[in-house]
């Protein structure tokens, strides 16, 4: 039931495009600033591809198109859920407010029930459909819970980062989120993530991101290829591959696809 | 039947006890700085070998082909799965027969296929269909058994949605067929869920999602700005699909008396007709229901020209409302019904009224899970003495409860569920209570394993369901 959430917010935290020209201020939390501050289009429809690969090899595919737009500041995002055959046809509307002190809505249609239900997480450490994405990875970081520092500069695929240490200013974060602490590996021409090493709580596992494929589509620098893996200690413990494709930003949306009522319909 | 009793009080006691203690942990709380994170293997010094992590990761790169499949005209998939049930109980297969101990009840095999066929964007049409064959009945001998278990039991084909659906414009759809139309917030206990029939066959067994029966209906949905309105001209009243004579899960003693169909009664009237209308008011979303419609459950009716005795669907009007808000990780409902149109054999020229409310809580704070308590209350106003011994067992107020939990686990492949549903004051009248585990070995290929208890009470009902205990396995293969 809660294997749902905004995948589209993953993407904007993640991979967000290109914010322009680098500042001077490069401060670690300057930094972090730009990532979460790019322009991300006002919509997006992504077809979404996740292989969920467990440590005995055994696959399992997902496939999700999500569809996502800014209502002012209030972001809506819905996914029509397309494999496997089981969830097939379940769809899952997330509306995220602006405004903290209202509460974000989350509907989730069960095809099987013949139902849309209202569902509600603030809890962040689920795992988003069985991969290795939780919901507080596709949510944004909340830069006041954190301090910053610049651990190195290096390169990733020959291109110059910046290496940043995200550690959380109090144990509720560590709570909300599941981890003690992130590294996050930041491309300096674009400011997207590239990389992220994030400790989990307890400390025994770590989890990698990757993304092996960024492509800049309609101007908006766009993950394209991402691998996550799962490490208990040096074992790998489980991995998910994400593909995205389909990519269009700032196009018409129907306004049926964000409306609960229409979800009975399908795509 | 007092062990099981205590065993569904321990039950709820561990299950209310957790929510609680959830309840109390979702409370804010002082924060603390984290003093005892350690950082010490992620300082630049030891960056070097997790960065290493990235290349040595032994990732199965597969390629997807992620193209969408926009152009399709026409979706199929289904499933085929393989059912095992074996009793606990001893039972008798046949009334006045022995009763047989502990023996295999069931060995199903079931196919469901659904297909959508797409004439254009804006039009479609949905098949949704299965067919069953138990074989159970054949391996014990299916002389042991009623015509009617046979007949009802023993095998199945049946459509059970097949629609036409046509946007005439992007707010607004016609729905044309054979349909399921769910009303209400509540997955377990049904307070203003009264559109379709119910196939009560096996009751505890099927998930509530199994056990809808569509029913032939115009339906017309529009959706304007904030509110939502769906219209439903209902064609063909049925009534719940109950168990038969000699069934298990049967309660009388003797068979039934034959249906009058209310089509063939009075045709001007068969028609039935049923309003929705909804939409947020103050971030709580509200549902107001208004129908007028044939009660699923039968009651008896004398006829006195012949002096037989028929089963019978009276005509009920209904009002009813919903309202569902989220705070933090909880969900909270509420429902109400008001029924008028009851009708019972001891008193039937008299019509009765009923009005029916239920409340309910949804915790999603627990880790790949959820948890749901739901309490319902039903009372008759106008409840008369001499209805008490009425066949149909009406009751001048009944309460029922229900407790599920949901998780996934394993990262998805494993699925738990956990019901447990009672009757009457602190479950006194019975209850059931339904254990599941579903495990997916690949995409397409899932394992259950669970079992189903009854604990009997003062209710009929549950004492002869109270027989049924059962534990189950099944393979399920997608497509």
């Amino acid at each position: 039931m809660l294997q749902v959430k905004i995948l589209v917010l993953f993407l904007l935290l993640c991979l967000l495009p290109t914010g322009g020209l680098l500042a001077e201020d490069n401060s670690a939390r300057s930094i972090m600033e730009k990532v979460e501050n790019r322009d991300d289009g006002n919509n997006a429809i992504i077809t979404l591809d996740m292989t969920l690969i467990d440590k005995n090899g055994k696959k399992r595919i997902r496939k999700i198109r999500s569809f996502s737009k800014d209502v002012g500041k209030d972001e809506y995002s819905s996914m029509f859920f397309l494999k496997p055959a089981e969830v097939k046809d379940t769809a899952f509307l997330n509306i995220e407010y602006h405004d903290k002190s209202k509460n974000d809505e989350q509907y989730l249609y069960l095809p099987a029930l013949h139902k849309t239900k209202r569902i509600s997480s603030s809890d962040k450490t689920d795992s988003f459909m069985g991969s290795d994405l939780t919901y507080a990875d596709m949510s944004r970081l909340d830069l006041d819970e954190y301090s910053f520092s610049i651990i190195k500069e290096t390169n990733i695929r020959n291109k110059p980062v910046w290496v940043i240490k995200a550690t959380p200013l109090n144990k509720q974060v560590v709570e909300e989120t599941g981890y003690l602490e992130s590294i996050f590996f930041i491309e300096k021409s674009n400011f997207v993530i590239v990389r992220a090493i994030r400790k989990l709580e307890g400390g025994a596992k770590t989890k990698y991101t990757d993304v092996k494929g960024l492509e800049k589509i309609q101007g908006i620098w766009t993950p394209t290829e991402t691998h996550i893996f799962l490490k208990k200690g040096k074992k790998l413990a489980h991995q998910t591959i994400l593909k995205n494709s389909d990519i269009k930003y700032n196009q018409e949306i129907k306004e049926g696809l964000f409306k609960v009522g229409s979800f009975t319909k399908g795509l | 039947m007092f062990t099981r009793q205590i065993s569904f009080s321990f039950l709820l006691f561990l299950l209310l006890f957790f929510g609680v203690s959830i309840g109390y942990a979702d409370l804010p709380r002082v924060v603390e700085p984290t003093t005892q994170i350690n950082t010490s293997d992620t300082d630049a010094d030891a960056l070097d070998s997790l960065m290493g992590d990235f290349d040595s990761a032994e990732l199965s790169f597969m390629q997807i082909n992620s193209k969408h499949e926009q152009d399709r005209p026409s979706e199929i998939s289904g499933n085929i799965s393989y059912f095992n049930s074996y009793t606990l109980s001893s039972w008798k297969p046949y009334p006045g027969s022995a009763p047989n101990e502990k023996f295999w009840a069931s060995s199903k095999i079931r196919a469901n296929l659904k297909i959508k066929y797409f004439f254009s964007d804006d039009l479609f049409l949905k098949l949704n269909g299965h067919a069953f064959r138990d074989n159970i009945y054949e391996e014990h001998g299916r002389f042991k058994y009623t015509q009617e278990i046979l007949d009802e039991y023993e095998d199945e084909v049946r459509a059970d949605e097949f629609f036409i659906r046509y946007s005439a414009t992007p707010s607004v759809s016609i729905t044309a067929g054979k349909q399921i139309v769910v009303w209400g917030t509540s997955d377990n206990l049904r307070v203003v869920d009264v559109i379709n029939p119910l196939d009560n066959r096996e009751l505890g067994i099927d998930d509530i999602e199994n056990i809808r029966l569509a029913s032939n209906m115009l339906k017309v949905d529009a959706q304007m700005d904030d509110w939502m309105l769906s219209g439903m001209i209902i064609t063909e009243a049925e009534p719940d699909q109950d168990p038969v004579y000699g069934s298990p899960y049967f309660v009388f003693s003797q068979q039934l008396p034959a249906f009058k169909s209310p089509k063939s009664e009075r045709d001007k009237h068969a028609f039935e007709y049923a309003l929705s209308l909804s939409r947020k008011v103050l971030d709580i979303d509200i549902h107001g229901y208004l129908a007028s419609i044939y009660n699923n459950q039968a009651h008896l009716e004398l006829d006195l020209l012949t002096g037989n005795v028929r089963r019978h669907l009276a005509k009920l009007d209904m009002l009813g409302f919903t309202g569902t808000t989220g705070r933090g990780n909880w969900i909270y409902k509420s429902e109400f019904a008001y029924f008028k149109g009851l009708k019972f054999l001891n008193s039937q020229d008299a019509e009765f009224i009923r009005s029916d409310v239920m409340l309910g809580l949804e915790y999603y704070g627990l880790t790949n899970a959820s948890l749901a308590i739901e309490a319902a209350y039903k009372k008759i106003s106008n409840f008369k003495n001499i209805l008490e011994n009425s066949p149909e067992m009406p009751q001048e107020s009944e309460q029922n409860f229900a407790i599920r939990f949901n998780g996934d686990y394993l990262h998805n492949s494993l699925h738990i569920l956990v019901l447990a549903m009672a009757s009457g004051p602190v479950g006194k009248d019975g209850n059931i209570i339904r254990l599941s585990a579903d495990y997916d070995i690949r995409d397409s290929v899932t394992l259950t394993l669970g079992g189903v208890l009854f604990g009997g009470g003062e209710s009929l009902l549950f004492q002869q369901l109270s027989g049924n205990d059962q534990i189950f396995a099944k393979a399920k293969f997608s497509f």
